[in-house]
C-alpha cells in the first residue's frame, strides 16, 4: 500500500498547488516583464502540461532526486535534511512529554475514579487541551521568556544535547506537547477502567499480586492498545502543530519551510516535504503495528 | 534518602538549564521578518535579499543623501561628449573577501553576468540598446560603450543588483550556487554562514576602508560579528525587541509601536521610505471609463483615516504615486491630489446618474447597484485593514465594496487576469522613473500596470523621462507624468510606508543613519555601533 499511498498523496497535492499562483511571478515580483517570466518558466519546465510536470517530478524522485527549489535555488533534499532534524526534535520530545504526563494521570484517574484526584487531573488535562497552540506558545513566551527571563524567547540555541539547545527547545516542546495531554489522559483512563474490572485482574489481586504489578503488567498492557494506536495517528497532527509552533518560536524546522513553500508555490519543496511526511506517517504506523506485538504477544502478523 | 538525592540532582540540572546564560561577548544582532530567497545580487528580486547582500557586495556607485550617484568602488567617472562612452576609474587597493584585489576584469565579468541573468535588468544591457561593449584597457579602467544614450545609467549602476564579484570566483561557481553556497564581495562584512530559517551570520571585513565620503566611517565596520535573525512572527519579534535581545531592527511590528516608544531601554526612529500603497481602478471595467466615477472614489477616500486605521498612524498619507523617498519625487502632487470631500464625491456620482439609493444605502442606476469587487492581499495585516477602511469609506457615499482578499499568489493571478474592479497594491523601488514606468506605462499592462490603462501621453512622458538627453526636459517630463497620473484618478495613492527602527539604548549611529532618506544597508553596516 505504501507506493500507491505516496503516489496518490503527491499527485493530489501537486494538482492542488497548481490551482492558483504562479511561482515565477511570485519569485520575480510585479516589476519583471512578461518576456522574462516566460523565459524562466520554460527554463524550469513549468510551461509544460501539469501531468507532464508531475511525471517528470516522479521519474526524478524514483532516481533519488527531489529537484531544485524554485524559490531559494537550493537542492530540495538539502533543504529538507537541514530542517527535518529540528522538527523531529520538537515532535518526538512533545510526544514523549504527552505520554509521560498523560498515561500516569490516566492510570491514577482510573484507579481512583470520581475522587478529587480524578477530578483535578481531568481538569488539568482539559485546561491544556482548550488552549490553541498559537495562544499557548505566545503566553509561555511572554511569561518565561519576557517576564521571568528564564528561557530564550525564540530561536534554536543549538543541538538538543547542548544546554543552549535544551533551553531553547523547552517552550516549543511544552507548547506542542501540553494540549494533547487531555486526549491521552481520557483515553488511558477509559481503557484502564474497562480492563480493571476484568476477571483476570480480580484473579491476580485475589492471588495477592502487588497492586503495582497488577496495574502495570496486567491492566496497563491491555489498556495500551488503543493508546498506542492513537499515538501513531497523532504524528501528522504533530506536524500540523509544529507548523504553528515553529512560526511562533522562529524554530528553523520543516513546518515553516512547508508554509513558505506553499506561499511561494515552490512545487518541488512542497512535494518533497509531503513525501517525507507521508513516509514518516507510514513508518510511524509500522512502528505501532510492531508495538502491538510487544504489548500483546497474542498479536501476530503473517 | 535515595529519593532525596535524585530530587536534588534533578533540581540542580533544572537550575543549570534555566540559569545558564551566554558569557561571551554578544555580536550585533538584528532581526528580519522575511528570510532572503538567495543572496545573488544579479538574480534576486527580493527586497530583504537585497538588504542582506548589500552588507557583502557593492556596486561601482552609491547614492548619497541628495539622491546623487557618488563613487563607491569607482574613484571617478566621465561621460564622452556624445554620451555613448562612460569611463570608470576604479579605486586601487580595494580587496575582495578572498584577499584578491578588485580590478576591471571583475567589473566586466560581473556586468556580463548581470546582463545575462538579472530579471530586473531592462535598461542598461545590450538587449535594451544600452552597454554593448565593455573594455578594460588596464586593471583600473573600465569603459562602457553604449549603443544609444542612457541618461539614467548612473542610477542603474548605483543599484546593488549590479554589484561586483570576483571574476575567478564566479568562474568556479555554477550560477545557481552564487548566494546560496556562498557570496564574495568587497563589502564591510563577509558572509560566514546561513542557517536556513534561523539566522545569517557575517564577520567584519577588517580590510574594508573605501566607504563614500558621505559616511563618517570609511571602514572597517564597528561590530566584529553581525547576526541577522529570521523571526517571522510579529509578536515574537516584539517580545525579542522588548527583552533587549535584538540590537536593532527595521522590521518593527507596528502593533507594538507605542509599547516600544514607551520603553526607556529602547530608542525608536522613523522616516518615510520608498514603499508606497495605492488603490487602483481597473480601466478594463466599462464603469471606470466615466471619469466622474473615478473622481467620486478619489474624493471619498480619507488618506489620514487609512493611515490611522491600517497602519496605526505609523505611515504617511501619499499624494502622488511616487513617494517622497524616491528619486524624482515632485512635491507639487500634494497641491493637486484630490482632497477628502464626500459631498463632492456624492455630487459626481449623481452627475453620473447614480441617483437612486436602495434600502441598504447602495446607489443604483437603471436598476443596477453600484457594487464593486476589491482585491488585495490577506496575508499582510496592513493591506487587509486598508481594504476594510476603504470599504467603509466608499460605503458612506453609497458604493458597496465586496472584499476579495487572498494570499499573494492568488491575488496576483486575479490582478493579471484583470478580474477585479478595485485593487490595493504596493510597490517598492527607489528610482522614480523605472518605478512609475512599472506602474503606469502601457507596456506593463498584464504585469505591473494594474490600472490596465493605456494612456499615450503618460507613455510618451515616461519614455522621455528615461531617455531624453536634456536633463531639464527629462525632469519636466517626469513631473508632468506624475501630475497626469494623479489627475487621472485611475491610481489613488494611499500611504507611504515608514522605516521604523527600534534599537537598544546602547546602539549608536542612528542619527547619522537617519540623515539619509532611505538608511541604506551600507550605512547600517558602517555607522551603527554598540557603546
Amino acid at each position: 500500500m505504501l507506493v500507491p499511498t505516496l503516489i496518490g498523496v503527491t499527485a493530489i497535492v501537486f494538482s492542488l498547488m497548481h490551482v492558483s499562483g504562479d511561482p515565477i511571478r511570485l519569485l520575480f515580483g510585479p516589476n519583471v516583464s512578461e518576456e522574462k517570466v516566460l523565459e524562466k518558466r520554460a527554463e524550469l519546465g513549468l510551461d509544460k502540461p501539469i501531468h507532464v510536470q508531475y511525471w517528470n517530478w516522479l521519474t526524478r524522485v524514483v532516481q533519488g532526486d527531489l529537484g531544485l527549489s524554485i524559490h531559494v535555488q537550493d537542492r530540495v533534499a538539502t533543504l529538507i535534511l537541514a530542517r527535518i532534524g529540528p522538527t523531529l526534535e520538537l515532535t518526538i520530545l512533545a510526544l514523549i512529554l504527552t505520554v509521560v504526563i498523560a498515561i500516569p494521570i490516566g492510570i491514577i484517574s482510573a484507579m481512583r475514579p470520581y475522587t478529587i484526584v480524578d477530578n483535578v487531573s481531568r481538569f488539568v488535562a482539559l485546561f491544556w487541551v482548550s488552549m490553541p497552540y498559537f495562544w499557548l506558545g505566545i503566553m509561555l513566551m511572554m511569561v518565561f521568556g519576557l517576564r521571568l527571563r528564564l528561557l530564550p524567547i525564540s530561536g534554536r540555541g543549538g543541538p538538543l544535547w547542548t544546554v543552549d539547545g535544551l533551553r531553547s527547545a523547552l517552550l516549543p516542546v511544552l507548547t506542542l506537547g501540553l494540549p494533547p495531554i487531555a486526549l491521552f489522559t481520557r483515553l488511558t483512563r477509559s481503557a484502564m477502567l474497562e480492563v480493571i474490572n476484568e476477571e483476570y485482574i480480580r484473579t491476580a489481586r485475589s492471588k495477592g499480586v502487588h497492586e503495582v504489578i497488577v496495574v502495570v503488567r496486567h491492566a496497563l498492557r491491555n489498556a495500551l492498545i488503543p493508546v498506542v494506536t492513537l499515538l501513531g495517528l497523532r504524528l501528522p497532527w504533530l506536524f500540523g502543530g509544529a507548523v504553528i509552533t515553529e512560526t511562533v518560536f522562529a524554530w528553523p524546522g520543516m513546518g515553516r519551510l512547508l508554509v513558505n513553500a506553499v506561499m511561494e508555490r515552490d512545487y518541488p519543496v512542497v512535494q518533497g516535504i509531503v513525501l517525507v511526511i507521508a513516509l514518516l506517517t507510514v513508518l510511524a504506523n509500522l512502528v505501532v503495528d510492531f508495538a502491538y506485538t510487544l504489548i500483546d504477544p497474542r498479536i501476530r502478523y503473517g | 534518602m535515595k529519593k532525596g538525592i535524585v530530587l536534588l540532582v534533578l533540581m540542580g540540572l533544572l537550575g543549570v538549564v534555566l540559569g545558564a546564560t551566554a558569557q561571551t561577548q554578544r555580536p550585533m544582532v538584528t532581526a528580519f521578518q522575511e528570510e532572503p530567497d538567495f543572496l545573488d545580487p544579479h538574480r534576486t528580486t527580493r527586497f530583504h535579499s537585497l538588504v542582506v547582500l548589500s552588507y557583502v557586495v557593492e556596486p561601482l556607485l552609491d547614492m548619497d543623501p541628495s539622491f546623487q550617484p557618488v563613487p563607491l568602488l569607482a574613484r571617478s567617472f566621465e561621460w564622452s561628449e556624445d554620451k555613448l562612452t562612460l569611463v570608470f576609474h576604479l579605486k586601487q587597493g580595494v580587496l575582495f573577501h578572498t584577499g584578491q584585489e578588485m580590478t576591471s576584469r571583475d567589473v566586466k565579468a560581473s556586468y556580463e553576468r548581470y546582463f545575462r541573468l538579472s530579471p530586473l535588468e531592462n535598461y542598461l544591457g545590450p538587449k535594451y540598446n544600452g552597454i554593448t561593449e565593455i573594455q578594460t584597457p588596464d586593471p583600473y579602467t573600465v569603459i562602457f560603450k553604449f549603443a544609444t544614450p542612457k541618461p539614467l545609467a548612473l542610477y542603474h549602476i548605483a543599484d546593488a543588483h549590479a554589484s561586483i564579484m570576483p571574476a575567478d570566483w564566479l568562474a568556479t561557481m555554477p550560477d545557481e550556487e552564487v548566494g546560496v553556497k556562498g557570496l564574495v564581495g568587497t563589502g564591510p562584512y563577509r558572509f560566514d554562514r546561513w542557517i536556513r530559517g534561523d539566522r545569517i551570520v557575517m564577520k567584519r571585513f577588517a580590510a574594508y576602508n573605501h566607504a563614500p565620503d558621505y559616511i563618517s566611517n570609511p571602514g572597517p565596520a564597528h561590530a566584529e560579528e553581525l547576526v541577522m535573525r529570521i523571526i517571522p512572527e510579529a509578536a515574537t519579534r516584539l517580545a525579542e525587541i522588548l527583552a533587549g535581545n535584538i540590537d536593532y531592527t527595521f522590521d518593527v511590528p507596528l502593533m507594538g509601536y507605542q509599547q516600544l516608544v514607551a520603553n526607556p531601554n529602547l530608542q525608536v526612529y522613523m522616516a518615510p521610505t520608498y514603499s508606497v500603497q495605492y488603490l487602483v481602478c481597473n480601466m478594463k471595467r466599462e464603469l471606470f471609463n466615466d471619469r466622474r466615477i473615478r473622481l467620486a472614489i478619489a474624493h471619498a477616500i480619507n488618506k489620514e483615516e487609512v493611515v490611522k486605521g491600517a497602519w496605526f498612524g505609523i505611515a504617511f498619507p501619499l499624494y502622488g504615486l511616487v513617494g517622497p523617498g524616491t528619486t524624482g519625487y515632485w512635491k507639487g502632487v500634494e497641491e493637486i491630489a484630490y482632497a477628502y470631500d464626500p459631498e463632492k464625491s456624492v455630487a459626481y456620482l449623481e452627475q453620473a446618474g447614480w441617483t437612486a439609493v436602495d434600502r441598504d444605502g447602495v446607489r443604483m442606476k437603471d436598476g443596477k447597484r453600484l457594487e464593486l469587487t476589491l482585491i488585495s492581499f490577506s496575508n499582510v495585516d496592513q493591506w487587509r485593514r486598508a481594504a476594510e477602511v476603504v470599504q467603509a469609506q466608499l460605503a458612506k457615499v453609497g458604493i458597496k465594496v465586496n472584499l476579495a482578499l487572498a494570499e499573494v499568489g492568488a491575488t496576483y493571478d486575479r490582478a493579471r487576469a484583470a478580474d477585479y474592479d478595485l485593487g490595493i497594491f504596493r510597490n517598492t523601488w527607489w528610482m522614480g522613473e523605472p518605478y512609475l514606468t512599472f506602474l503606469t506605462h502601457s507596456v506593463n499592462i498584464g504585469s505591473s500596470n494594474f490600472g490596465q490603462w493605456k494612456n499615450e501621453t503618460i507613455d510618451t512622458l515616461l519614455d522621455l523621462s528615461s531617455n531624453a538627453l536634456d536633463d531639464v526636459l527629462r525632469r519636466d517630463a517626469f513631473v508632468v507624468a506624475q501630475a497626469i497620473v494623479v489627475e487621472s484618478a485611475v491610481w489613488i495613492p494611499l500611504a507611504v510606508n515608514v522605516n521604523v527602527v527600534a534599537a537598544r539604548r546602547d546602539v549608536g549611529g542612528l542619527d547619522e543613519l537617519f540623515s539619509h532618506p532611505w538608511q541604506p544597508p551600507l550605512m547600517r553596516a558602517l555607522v551603527l555601533y554598540k557603546r
